[in-house]
C-alpha cells in the first residue's frame, strides 16, 4: 500500500508548476487564484455604470447649458400666457 | 398548554433580575477545586474521569495542540454537567438557547482557523482545494470548501441547541400525555409512562453524548490547524 504522497514525486513544467492541484504550492496558488477571481468580479460589477448610453446622452444634454437656457426660456413663455389668460 | 410548552426555554428572572448568569455559573460549584493530595470521594472520582477524558481525547494532538488541554476539558465538563442539571424537572438549561451556544463555538472555531492560519498558512489554504481535483473542478470545489468552513461553527451550535430543545420537548409533550391519559385509560397512561422512562434514560445519554460530540468536533478542527 502506498504511504502519504509527497511534493517531491511530483515534476511539474511551465504554469502547472505553480497551479495544480497535487502539491500544496500548486493549491495555495490555485484557491488564492479563485478568491482573487471572485474579488474581480466582484469590483468589476460594482465599479460598471448602471446608466445606458441614451440615458447617458440625456443626461449629459440635461446638464449642458443650452438646455438650461431653453428651459429658462420655457419657463418666461410660460408665465407670460398665464398672465395673459388671467387677464 | 402552548404557552406552557415552551415557557421552559424561556430565560428566567426573579424579581425582574435576570437569573441566568447565576445557571450558568452554578455547574463549577459540582466540581471543587482539589485541595489535597490525597482527596474525598467525589473530588477523586472526578480527578479520574478527567484524566480519562482528557487522554483520550489529547492522545491525536501534538505539542502546539494539547496547551488547549484546559478549554477543551472545561468545555466538555460545563456543556455535560449543564445538559444533565437541565433534565431536573422545572430547570432552565443554559445550551438550550442558540444564542449561549453560538457564543461557545464561535470563538472556539475561530480560534483553530485563526491559529492554523498564523502558523500554517499555506497548509491551511492548501486545504481549501483536495489533492487531485480535476482542473475545470477547482474554482467550484475552493467556493464550496470555503462555505464547509465556514458552515462548520453554525452547525455546531444548532446541533447542541437542537438535540437539547427537542428532548426536552418530547419529554414535556410525553409527561403531558401521561397525564391526560390516567383518566382516560390507565393502560395506555402506563405505557406512556414506560415510554417516558426509556426518553428520559435517552436524555441523560444524549446530554453527554452532545457535550463529548461539541468537544471532540472543536478537537478535530483544532488537530486540522495545529
Amino acid at each position: 500500500m502506498a504511504g502519504p504522497e509527497t511534493d517531491a514525486q511530483f515534476h511539474f513544467t511551465g504554469i502547472k508548476k505553480y497551479f495544480n492541484s497535487y502539491i500544496l504550492t500548486g493549491r495555495m496558488n490555485c484557491v488564492l487564484a479563485t478568491y482573487g477571481g471572485i474579488a474581480l468580479m466582484i469590483l468589476y460589477f460594482k465599479l460598471r455604470s448602471k446608466k445606458t448610453p441614451a440615458m447617458k446622452a440625456t443626461l449629459t444634454w440635461t446638464s449642458s447649458v443650452k438646455f438650461r437656457c431653453l428651459e429658462k426660456l420655457m419657463s418666461t413663455h410660460h408665465a407670460i400666457l398665464n398672465l395673459y389668460n388671467k387677464l | 398548554m402552548n404557552e406552557n410548552l415552551f415557557a421552559s426555554f424561556a430565560a428566567p428572572s426573579m424579581m425582574g433580575l435576570p437569573i441566568v448568569v447565576l445557571i450558568v455559573m452554578f455547574p463549577s460549584v459540582l466540581f471543587p477545586t482539589p485541595s489535597r493530595l490525597i482527596n474525598n470521594r467525589l473530588i477523586s472520582i472526578q480527578q479520574w474521569l478527567i484524566q480519562l477524558t482528557s487522554k483520550q481525547m489529547l492522545a491525536i494532538h501534538n505539542q502546539k495542540g494539547r496547551t488547549w488541554a484546559l478549554m477543551l476539558m472545561s468545555l466538555i465538563l460545563f456543556i455535560g454537567s449543564t445538559n444533565l442539571l437541565g433534565l431536573l424537572p422545572h430547570s432552565f438549561t443554559p445550551t438550550t438557547q442558540l444564542s449561549m451556544n453560538l457564543g461557545m463555538a464561535i470563538p472556539l472555531w475561530a480560534g483553530t482557523v485563526i491559529t492554523g492560519f498564523r502558523y500554517k498558512t499555506k497548509v491551511s489554504l492548501a486545504h481549501f482545494l483536495p489533492q487531485g481535483t480535476p482542473l475545470p473542478l477547482i474554482p467550484m470545489l475552493v467556493v464550496i470548501e470555503t462555505i464547509s468552513l465556514l458552515i462548520q461553527p453554525m452547525a455546531l451550535a444548532v446541533r447542541l441547541t437542537a438535540n437539547i430543545t427537542a428532548g426536552h420537548l418530547l419529554i414535556h409533550l410525553i409527561g403531558g400525555a401521561t397525564l391526560a391519559l390516567i383518566n382516560i385509560s390507565v393502560t395506555t397512561a402506563f405505557i406512556t409512562f414506560i415510554i417516558l422512562i426509556l426518553l428520559t434514560i435517552l436524555e441523560f445519554a444524549v446530554a453527554l453524548i452532545q457535550a463529548y460530540v461539541f468537544t471532540l468536533l472543536v478537537s478535530l478542527y483544532l488537530h486540522d490547524n495545529t
